[in-house]
């Protein structure tokens, strides 16, 4: 093998990097169009088994939905913004973001905080309930939750007059803060997330912290604080990030449900009646919107990784 | 003792390792304690594992359990507690231990029953979803970087984008959400594949590499042996685990659409005011359980909580089960071989035979069965009785015994709560003043044999008949079958030149002579008209003041029978007849047989008769359906008494079909049943009449111009005898009589078509679904005999209860 200089080394990551990128990059606008294709297609599909009479057969809606969807990229790229389109963007958009955002920092903050501390503590008798709590955590479906919440909500003002959050209801057009509303429907949103980054930290860093190297860290005399942070952690990153992702998916899952539970006007709501009203471009746009924000996180954890884990560097993986 | 030993051992040449056999490691246990203690010392598996197990006790008998069945019954509007009237939802109380929904339907109930369907529903979804993520993954993992690989990769991406109740929505809605089921199979199942196509893809990544792959591949295994016998068990405990998690997972997303108002078979619309309808659900399930109860959270949370909390249950217990066998795995107390075991194997048959049983009785189908076999004989049978007693005198219509037996049926409707009304219709009758005769003769006139009125002949008043006496021989007019297709027209008398029926009796064949021909007999001199028809039933109803001006010639109809005695001098049959008819190679032929015949009609004065029908109609429960029209009919008069003074009773005639009607209304009404679609029960008054009460409630508008016929339902003599259930279906698709078909079969009732019942009315309904007459057996009109005490009680309960089992399903399934 001929020696490779440093430079032609970071030169040749550089261009898989760039390669890489192209070919995620051409794979998410090949994506939105099929959300789109699909958007259409269904509701299209929707109104066809809707109508009184006999229903047509399903092939009679593939072509004008393929028509619609050209329609909707040709307008897109002509830069008119169609009034959906426009609206998603400026309101429901940051609304659900918002949520979704809080929801899963919150669980990530307290998931990895717990996860840690009951990964330190693995030897005693709290470990292993704590990972059967955070099985039930997941358990917990996020109507049930949202619930709970409110007919506490209702108990504590019975009792005390003050109530705890505002359990119902919210308009943006106020200009009241948001704070308040947000908390319930964030709360929900973060329980799933929260028991599964929790899960995930405590079993990975149990896992790294009875490894030999953490010994070697811990016997040339490195502070407990650093072998966690810089040995364990870091290596325990990789499955954390996923763990990230997936409950960002989780949030992302329950989104609809706490938006209609709470009154929270966000994409999963407006997808919703865009569904039932049969408005195809709305739903288009709605999915469109949030379907390549995903793969757009999907690819920036992907990136991540590659600067975690210098292995995953080298390998071909993914597309 | 000891010192013995020492000595021994001393002395022998062995070493003595006696000694040492005695010591025991300190912390042996033995292999199968350990294995227990794992599991008990297990948690989630003990906890998750109970509440699995409670879960499927719930799906096998959980409808047991329940206070009442919700598929038939169960809706309240009003209840009155301790002096206040409470309207639905009612609170948490004794009677309702989990409240109940706003149509009064029992929460506990609900839920008992929809444990079935909802974890039913979620057990297929889980396995398609497991075999579509198996054969998926399972290729994407062997031929790993290939184009089927990247599909698959890029399509579990693509659906972990998008918010998957949205997505699931998109997809149910696309199918139509009314098919049921197994649009929900195929909609979760599609969407829902990827995290186990994801981990079986890294499954078999992992162990193709894996050295006895390659000695596998050396003995010469096919690909698909190898993913079979040796990738498959490696990652079967851990499908096992993921097929746990998964069906939480799917009955999570039940939860979330339900919650979202999506919920299998999208339930019925149901006017609450003016302008606004609201979509219930009829088929118990959690997650349709919580559809309608979103906008009652906050003042009624009991309504949305219970089923929320089922779901969290069975979630968790799923969750809990899958995490506790991942731990006994980890561990290695689980061992993969115990599943390809016989035991195993006796434990999938257990729950095989048990899901069998499940998916037999799953579903409404038992219960439209219980409803439709608590009909009994003696409730028929006190029907048939008071209808066929002698005060009635036999329900002639028109006369005072009709009228009763009219106000009867109202009474009992109105009784058992329905809406029934009389409804009148005015006809023109002629009644014969003595009885009409009809007598074979020799040739010198004296009587060989006489024929029965309604059994072999009846009068008919239709166009030209009337009164009039005739005695002479009999001439029979043949005609090629075009001649009776042929329209009326003025060349009539020259076509039929030489044709000389002057002195003479002459004998028609329904249906193969022109229509009205009788008039062209007349006009030829003709005594008298005998018609060979398999309808013999008098027909002495003026249709037009028009026929007043009449000449008189006596028509009678006669059965296929009268006449084949009539022509058994000349050695001929009716039947042999029609044949010879085809093959004729004249428009006609007329043939002068020996027989001589004497027949005598005489008439009193046209008189108005009031007719009444009688009307009960149940509402349908769906907004959507209730234009629908289910009909069940019988009609209830008879020939009365005759004017020798013969009563027909009309017990099974007539009688069994009325008393069937009201026994089906009384069980419905008394156990609340309320099908989706209308229906109308109707006892016809005159249904023998060529212009029946059916004809004049047709011909009125209003009420038919407001329903669609969806499914029309006709009984007659149905305690009669014969081998089993006759049915005829008279028009529109055959999926009524399928049903019928069917029901019957379900109840081992045997069942034939054909029969021979005919009323004039029966064409004019045009039930979409079908138009059925059911009679037991193919009776002819027993007339005297036929009395209460001869009307078989056994055929006639059972002939109700398919025929309810029927109407059950016709009325209230939206499709069958």
């Amino acid at each position: 093998m001929r020696p490779v200089s440093r430079d032609a080394e970071r030169h040749s990551i550089l261009v898989d990097l760039l390669a890489l990128l192209a070919r995620r990059l051409a794979f998410i606008a090949a994506v939105a169009f099929a959300i789109v294709y699909f958007c259409f297609l269904g509701v299209g599909l929707r109104t066809n088994s809707m109508s009184a009479g006999e229903p047509r057969s399903v092939w009679t809606q593939v072509g004008p939905a393929l028509g619609a969807t050209v329609d909707f990229f040709g307008g897109l790229l002509r830069g008119d913004l169609r009034y959906a389109l426009g609206t998603v963007l400026t309101t429901t958009y940051p609304a659900s973001w918002r949520l979704l955002l809080t929801g899963v920092g919150v669980a990530t903050i307290l998931g990895v905080v717990a996860g840690g501390l009951a990964a330190a503590w693995r030897r005693s008798p709290f470990a292993l309930p704590t990972l059967t709590l955070t099985v039930i955590g997941i358990s917990i479906p996020s109507f049930f939750l949202a619930l709970l919440l409110q007919v506490i909500d209702i108990r504590f003002y019975q009792r005390t007059g003050v109530g705890l959050f505002p359990a119902y209801g919210i308009s943006l057009h106020r200009t009241q803060s948001l704070l308040p509303a947000m908390v319930a429907p964030a709360l929900v949103l973060a329980a799933r997330p929260l028991a599964h980054i929790t899960r995930v930290t405590f079993v990975t860093l149990s896992d790294v912290l009875e490894r030999d190297f953490i010994r070697t860290a811990r016997a040339k005399g490195l502070r407990e604080t650093v072998v966690f942070r810089r040995h364990a952690l870091r290596n325990a990153g990789v499955s954390i990030l996923t763990a990230i992702l997936v409950s960002f998916r989780f949030a992302l899952g329950s989104l609809p449900v706490v938006e209609v539970f709470f009154s929270w006007p966000g994409v999963g709501q407006a997808m919703l009646e865009g569904i039932l009203k049969g408005d195809a471009q709305q739903v288009a746009a709605l999915g469109l919107s949030i379907g390549v924000t995903f793969l757009l996180l999907t690819l920036l954890v992907d990136l991540f990784y590659r600067w975690i884990d210098p292995r995953l560097r080298a390998s071909e993986e993914g597309l | 003792m000891s010192l013995l030993r020492a000595l021994g051992r001393l002395l022998n040449p062995r070493a003595d390792l006696s000694r040492l056999r005695r010591t025991r490691p300190p912390d042996e246990v033995p292999e199968r304690r350990v294995r227990l203690r794992h599991v008990l010392l297990n948690f989630p598996l003990l906890v998750g594992g109970f509440v699995v197990l409670a879960l499927f006790l719930l799906v096998l008998f959980g409808p047991l359990l329940a206070p009442e069945n919700p598929y038939l019954h169960g809706r309240r509007v009003l209840e009155y507690r301790e002096g206040t009237f409470y309207r639905p939802p009612f609170p948490p109380s004794p009677e309702h231990p989990l409240g109940t929904d706003e149509l009064g339907r029992d929460t506990l109930s609900m839920l008992l029953y929809g444990t079935r369907n909802t974890l039913v529903a979620a057990a297929f979804i889980t396995m398609t979803r497991l075999a579509l993520g198996l054969i998926l993954g399972g290729l994407a993992g062997w031929y790993e970087g290939r184009l089927i690989d990247r599909a698959v990769t890029a399509a579990v991406q693509v659906l972990a984008s998008l918010p998957m109740v949205l997505v699931a929505m998109i997809v149910i809605f696309a199918l139509d959400i009314r098919r049921g089921l197994p649009v929900f199979i195929v909609a979760l199942c599609v969407i829902g594949w990827g995290e186990i196509g994801q981990y079986v893809r890294a499954e078999f990544i992992r162990i193709k590499k894996e050295p006895f792959l390659d000695s596998g591949r050396v003995i010469g295994l096919t690909p698909l042996q190898l993913a079979v016998r040796h990738v498959l068990p490696n990652i079967l405990p851990a499908l096992i685990v993921i097929t746990l998690l998964e069906m939480g997972a799917v009955l999570m997303i039940l939860g979330e659409l339900g919650f979202l108002g999506v919920y299998i078979g999208g339930g019925i619309s149901i006017q609450v005011d003016d302008f606004a309808r609201r979509q219930y659900f009829t088929v118990p399930e959690w997650g349709a359980m919580m559809a309608g109860s979103r906008a009652w959270a906050r003042s009624r949370p009991w309504m949305i909580l219970y089923p929320a909390l089922a779901f969290f249950i069975a979630v968790t217990g799923f969750n809990l089960l899958g995490e506790g066998l991942r731990r006994l795995i980890e561990r290695g107390s689980f061992n993969t071989g115990v599943l390809l075991g016989w035991r195993s194997l006796v434990a999938a048959g257990l729950i095989s035979a048990a899901s069998v049983y499940v998916i037999l009785t799953l579903g409404p189908a038992p219960s439209y069965r219980h409803l439709a076999q608590q009909i009994r004989a003696e409730d028929l049978m006190r029907h048939v009785q008071f209808l066929a007693s002698p005060d009635l005198e036999g329900r002639g219509v028109g006369t005072e015994g009709a009228r009763r037996a009219a106000e009867y049926i109202r009474d009992e409707f109105v009784s058992y709560g329905l809406t029934a009304w009389l409804d009148e219709v005015e006809v023109t009758l002629v009644d014969p003043v003595e009885p009409p005769e009809l007598a074979l003769l020799d040739g010198e006139g004296g009587v060989v044999r006489t024929f029965t009125r309604i059994a072999d002949f009846g009068e008919s008043v239709e166009r030209h008949g009337g009164s009039g006496e005739a005695e002479g021989p009999v001439t029979l007019v043949l005609f090629h079958p075009s001649e009776a297709r042929r329209p009326p027209s003025l060349e009539t008398y020259a076509r039929y030149r030489g044709l000389d029926l002057r002195g003479r009796v002459v004998m028609l064949i329904a249906g193969n002579a022109p229509f009205d021909f009788e008039t062209e007999a007349m006009i030829r001199g003709a005594e008298g008209v005998l018609i060979v028809s398999t309808d013999v039933y008098p027909r002495d109803q003026i249709l037009s003041e028009e026929d007043l001006g009449r000449p008189e010639l006596p028509v009678l109809r006669i059965a296929p029978e009268t006449a084949d005695a009539i022509l058994a001098a000349d050695g001929l049959q009716v039947a042999d007849l029609l044949a010879e008819a085809e093959e004729l190679e004249v428009p006609w032929v007329a043939r002068d047989l020996s027989a001589w015949v004497r027949m005598r009609v005489a008439l009193g004065l046209p008189r108005p008769v009031a007719l009444l029908n009688v009307l009960a109609l149940l509402d349908g429960a769906d907004a959507a359906l209730a234009d629908d029209l289910v009909v069940v009919s019988a009609h209830y008069d008879g020939p009365g008494r005759g004017l020798d003074g013969t009563l027909y009773p009309g017990a099974n005639e007539n009688g069994t079909g009325v008393a069937t009607m009201l026994e089906i209304a009384r069980l419905w009404q008394e156990q609340s049943f309320q099908p989706r679609r209308s229906v109308l029960f109707a006892a016809w008054a005159g249904g023998d009449l060529q212009y029946s009460g059916a004809h004049a409630f047709l011909d009125r508008p209003g009420f038919v111009g407001v329903y669609r016929f969806s499914a029309v339902i006709h009984l007659d003599r149905l305690g009669g005898e014969g081998p089993g259930l006759v049915v005829r279906q008279v028009s529109g698709l055959n999926k009524l009589l399928d049903l019928f078909t069917a029901s019957a079969g379900r109840l081992g009732v045997p069942v034939g078509q054909g029969g021979r019942v005919f009323h004039p009315y029966q064409e004019l309904f045009q039930g979409r679904n079908g138009t059925l007459i059911v009679t037991w057996g193919d009776p002819d009109p027993a007339l005297a005999e036929d009395t209460a005490e001869r009307v078989n009680a056994d055929h006639l309960s059972r002939a109700a209860q398919v025929v309810n089992l029927t109407l059950i399903t016709a009325a209230h399934e939206p499709r069958y």
